[in-house]
C-alpha cells in the first residue's frame, strides 16, 4: 500500500482549484452556498463551462467523452468542487442514464442523446417511485402497451427531482404481465414536452420545489427509445443503482457542510467554538467524516470484497453523517435558526428580518430537504435489507 | 402524591381536544395560520383559556400550571401557534409576579380575553432566554425610561396588544411595558408561528419593576415558559407518533402493512419509550411549579433538554417512517417534524439548557 498523492495528483489537484478559481461564476457560488436547490440556470451555465472544458463527466469512458481520469483524479476533482461551492450537475443525466445508454443503447440512442447529456443542453428526470411502489419499487403498474412502432405509455410516478426543469425522463414501465414482478418491466426514454405528460409539484416542508408527481396519459413514445431488450428493465435499472457507488455517501458536500458548520459557530466572537462541549461533538462527527473520505477512497480503489454491501454501508453512514453535521450547524446557529428566511436571492421572496445573520438563510432549507438522505435512492431500511443479503450469501 | 387528574382537569383535557379538533383541525390550520397569527384567538377567548392560571381577583379561573400544561398538551397535539403561550403563559406568570397597578389591569385584559401581552427579552446573537439583556433602560420621568436596543424573535409581537421588554437600568434589571407600534418587522418561522423584530431605539416604556423585583418576575416567567413548552412537546410527540402508527398501518409495500415489519414495531416502540420519558420528568418540573428558587429553575432547564431532544427525535423518526410522503407539505407529520424542530430551539437549544444545567451539577 502506499498512502501518498502522486506528484501528478497534486499538480492535478492545483490544477481543478485554479480552474474553478477562474471559470466559477461568482454567483453560482455564492447562491449554491446558501443550501437552496440551484436554479436551473445555474446548473446549465456551469455544465457548459465544464463542458467547455471537457470536464463535465469525470467518471465517463474516454470514447464517450470522458476526461480519462483516474478513480482518485475524479475524487479528488469532486472534492475541489464542493470545496468552491460549484453546484454538482444534475445527475439525472450524467450520472444515472448516461452509463446505462453508452452500456446497453442502441448507436442511434447514443448519437442522439449522450453529447446532449454531457453539454447539459438537455436535462433528465428519473421517473421510477410511483405511489405504490416505493421501496417495492418492482409492485410498479405504469404501463407501455405497443402500438404499432409505438409505445403507449400510462401511468402516474412520483417524487419526480426536476422533473420541471426536464427535457427527457427515462422510465420503467411495464410492457408485459409475467408471474416474477421484475420480469416484464421495460427501460423507456421519454420526451416530457409529450402532451400526455402533466408535470404537478410537490410542495415539501422545505418550502422549496425539487418533486414533482408525473401524469403520463397515453404518452406515445417511440420504439426507438427503448433501452435494451423488452422486459429486460429491471436489470438496467439495477445496473444504474449499481453503477454509483461512492455518489450517495455525499462525502464532498458533507465536507463542504462541516466547514460551513465551523464558520457559524465560530461567527459572533466565536464563543461556541472556544466551548469544550461543542468542540467534542464536532471532534466525533470529524472523525467519522474522516472514515467516510476513506471508505469512498478504498471503493474507488475497488479493493472491497463486497462493493455491493459497501455501497449501501457508505449511503447509510453518509446521511448519518449529513444528518450530525446539519444538527451541529443549527445547534450552532442556536434561536436563530427558527425563522422561516426568503432566499435573499430571490426577488419575490420578501424581506428578510431586520437583524439576519449572513449564514441564516438557506441553513434551515438546506436542513429540511436533507431529511430526505435517509428516504431517497433507497431508504435506511432498504439499505439494511441489501447488507445483510450480502452477508447471508456467507 | 396523587397523579389523576380532578374531575375539573379531566373535563378541561376532553373538552380541548374536541374543540381542537372541531375547530382547529389539520385542514383548516393552514388557511387560520395564514390569516395571521391570532385567527384563532377568538375562540381561545371565548373558552376563558387565557383565564385558566389567572387569580380571581383579576377575572381569573385559578388554576395552576397543572392546567395550563394540560392545555398546552392538547395544543402541541392540535399543532396550534399563536398567542397562547406568549400571553396566558409568559405574560400571565411575569405579570402575577409584579405588583402594582399596571400589572394588574394587564392581567385583567388577558383574563377576559381582551388583550394580548408578549416578553420581548431575546436580541440579536442571543443564545436563549437565560442570557442577561443588552438593551438599555435610562430614566425618563416618574415612572417611565427611554430604551435603546434590539430585540429579535418576539413571539406573537404583530398581534400584542403590549409587550414587556427586558432592559437594563442603573438599578439592574428592568421591565418596562411599551406599544407594540414603531420599527418592528414580523415575520414567520419554520412552523409557520409569528415573531418580530423590535427596534427599540428612543421608545419610551413604562416601569412594571426594576432590581430584585424584576428578577423574580422574569424568573417566574422563564420557569414557567419552560414548563409549558414540556408539556407542549409530549403533544406533539404524542401527535407524531400517533400520525405515524395510522400511516404504517395504511401503507403496504411488499405484500405487507409497513407495520407488519418487525423493524417499523420496533421504531414506534422506541418513540413511545422517549415519549413516557419526557411525560414522566414533566411531572417533576410541575410539582415544584409553585416554589420559586434555584430547583424550580433546575428542573424547567431539564425538562427544556429533554423535551427538545425527544419531540425533535420522536417526529424526525416519524417522518422517516412516512417515506417520501413525509416530506411533504400535505401530511401532517411535516409539520409535527417543524415543531419539533423549533421548539427544540426556541428560548435556547438543547445545547444551551445542558451547559445550564451542567452549571448546578454538584
Ligand atoms: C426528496 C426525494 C427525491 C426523490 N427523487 C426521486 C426521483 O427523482 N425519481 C424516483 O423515481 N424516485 C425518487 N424518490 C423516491 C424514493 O426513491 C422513494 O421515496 C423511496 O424509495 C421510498 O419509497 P416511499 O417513499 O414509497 O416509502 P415507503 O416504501 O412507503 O417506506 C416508508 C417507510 O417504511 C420503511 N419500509 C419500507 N419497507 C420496509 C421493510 N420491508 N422493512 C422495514 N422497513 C420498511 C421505509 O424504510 C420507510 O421508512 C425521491 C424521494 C425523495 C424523498
Amino acid at each position: 500500500m502506499d498512502f501518498s498523492l502522486t506528484e501528478d495528483e497534486t499538480t492535478f489537484r492545483a490544477e481543478v482549484r485554479a480552474f474553478l478559481q477562474e471559470n466559477l461564476p461568482v454567483d453560482i457560488a455564492r447562491r449554491f452556498a446558501r443550501g437552496y436547490h440551484p436554479p436551473k440556470d445555474d446548473l446549465k451555465r456551469w455544465q457548459a463551462i465544464l463542458h467547455r472544458k471537457g470536464w463535465s463527466a469525470p467518471h465517463w469512458p474516454v470514447e464517450h467523452g470522458g476526461p480519462g481520469w483516474t478513480a482518485m483524479q475524479q475524487f479528488i476533482f469532486d472534492d475541489e468542487c464542493a470545496l468552491a461551492d460549484a453546484p454538482p450537475p444534475s445527475p439525472f443525466g450524467l450520472r444515472l442514464v448516461g452509463p446505462v445508454l453508452y452500456t446497453f443503447g442502441s448507436d442511434a440512442q447514443k448519437a442522439e442523446h449522450l453529447p446532449k447529456i454531457l453539454s447539459g443542453e438537455v436535462f433528465w428526470c428519473q421517473g421510477f417511485s410511483e405511489p405504490g411502489a416505493g421501496s417495492d419499487l418492482a409492485s410498479l403498474v405504469t404501463r407501455a402497451d405497443r402500438d404499432g412502432d409505438h409505445y403507449i405509455v400510462n401511468g402516474h410516478k412520483i417524487w419526480t427531482t426536476e422533473a420541471h426543469f426536464a427535457d427527457m425522463m427515462f422510465c420503467l414501465a411495464r410492457t408485459s404481465k409475467s408471474d416474477r414482478r421484475q420480469d416484464g418491466i421495460s427501460f423507456l426514454l421519454l420526451d416530457m414536452s409529450d402532451a400526455g405528460v402533466t408535470v404537478r409539484p410537490i410542495p415539501t416542508l422545505d418550502s422549496g420545489h425539487t418533486v414533482n408527481e408525473v401524469f403520463l396519459e397515453n404518452v406515445r413514445v417511440p420504439a426507438t427509445d427503448l433501452v435494451g431488450e423488452e422486459g429486460r428493465g429491471w436489470s438496467y435499472a439495477k445496473f444504474l443503482l449499481d453503477n454509483e457507488r461512492t455518489f450517495n455517501s455525499f462525502v464532498h458536500r458533507s465536507r463542504r457542510d462541516f466547514r460551513r458548520m465551523m464558520a457559524i459557530a465560530g461567527a459572533e466572537g466565536g464563543a461556541l467554538l472556544e466551548d469544550p462541549a461543542f468542540r467534542m461533538a464536532a471532534a466525533r462527527v470529524e472523525i467519522d467524516l474522516k472514515a467516510l473520505e476513506w471508505a469512498v477512497l478504498r471503493m474507488l480503489s475497488g479493493e472491497v470484497p463486497d462493493p455491493v454491501a459497501a455501497a449501501s454501508a457508505l449511503k447509510l453512514k453518509g446521511s448519518q453523517i449529513q444528518h450530525a453535521i446539519l444538527d451541529l450547524a443549527a445547534e450552532a446557529m442556536g434561536p436563530e435558526m427558527t425563522p422561516l428566511y426568503p432566499d435573499p436571492e430571490d426577488g419575490n421572496g420578501g424581506a428578510l428580518p431586520f437583524w439576519t445573520p449572513d449564514e441564516a438563510p438557506g441553513l434551515m432549507a438546506q436542513y429540511l430537504y436533507r431529511r430526505a438522505g435517509t428516504i431517497y435512492a433507497g431508504t435506511s431500511e432498504v439499505q439494511r435489507s441489501i447488507i445483510y443479503k450480502q452477508l447471508s450469501r456467507g | 402524591m396523587d397523579f389523576t387528574l380532578t374531575d375539573e382537569q379531566a373535563l378541561l383535557r376532553d373538552s380541548a381536544a374536541r374543540l381542537l379538533r372541531d375547530r382547529f383541525d389539520f385542514g383548516r390550520r393552514g388557511a387560520l395560520l395564514g390569516e395571521g397569527g391570532a385567527a384563532f384567538w377568538p375562540d381561545i377567548a371565548a373558552l376563558g383559556w387565557p383565564a385558566l392560571g389567572l387569580p380571581e381577583a383579576v377575572g381569573g379561573m385559578d388554576g395552576t400550571l397543572v392546567d395550563q400544561a394540560i392545555l398546552m398538551q392538547e395544543l402541541g397535539r392540535a399543532l396550534y401557534v399563536g398567542p397562547y403561550l406568549s400571553t396566558a403563559v409568559t405574560s400571565a406568570w411575569l405579570l402575577c409576579s409584579v405588583d402594582g397597578k399596571h400589572a394588574e389591569s394587564l392581567l385583567e385584559g388577558i383574563a377576559a380575553g381582551t388583550l394580548t401581552v408578549t416578553l420581548a427579552h431575546g436580541e440579536p446573537g442571543g443564545r436563549g432566554i437565560l442570557d442577561v439583556p443588552g438593551t438599555k433602560a435610562v430614566a425618563s420621568g416618574p415612572d417611565t425610561v427611554r430604551l435603546t436596543g434590539r430585540k429579535r424573535l418576539v413571539p406573537d409581537a404583530a398581534t400584542a396588544g403590549k409587550v414587556v421588554v427586558t432592559a437594563q437600568g442603573d438599578g439592574g434589571l428592568v421591565l418596562a411595558l411599551i406599544d407594540p407600534a414603531g420599527q418592528r418587522q414580523d415575520y414567520r418561522t419554520l412552523d409557520k408561528g409569528f415573531v418580530s423584530d423590535l427596534d427599540l431605539d428612543g421608545v419610551d416604556g413604562t416601569v412594571l419593576a426594576t432590581g430584585a423585583a424584576a428578577e423574580v418576575a422574569l424568573d417566574a416567567a422563564i420557569c414557567a415558559t419552560l414548563t409549558a413548552l414540556g408539556a407542549e412537546a409530549v403533544g406533539v410527540a404524542e401527535g407524531a407518533l400517533q400520525h405515524t402508527r395510522d400511516y404504517v398501518a395504511g401503507r403496504s409495500q411488499f405484500g405487507r402493512r409497513l407495520g407488519d415489519f418487525q423493524v417499523v414495531q420496533h421504531r414506534l416502540a422506541d418513540m413511545f419509550v422517549e415519549i413516557e420519558q419526557l411525560k414522566a420528568l414533566l411531572l417533576h418540573a410541575l410539582s415544584v411549579a409553585d416554589q420559586p428558587g434555584p430547583d424550580r429553575l433546575r428542573a424547567a432547564v431539564g425538562l427544556k433538554v429533554l423535551a427538545g431532544d425527544v419531540a425533535k427525535r420522536v417526529a424526525g423518526d416519524g417522518l422517516h417512517l412516512h417515506g417520501g410522503m413525509g416530506m411533504t407539505e400535505e401530511m401532517p407529520i411535516s409539520h409535527y417534524y417543524r415543531r419539533a424542530r423549533v421548539l427544540e430551539a426556541q428560548y435556547g437549544n438543547t445545547g444551551y439548557f445542558t451547559r445550564a444545567h451542567a452549571r448546578g451539577l454538584t
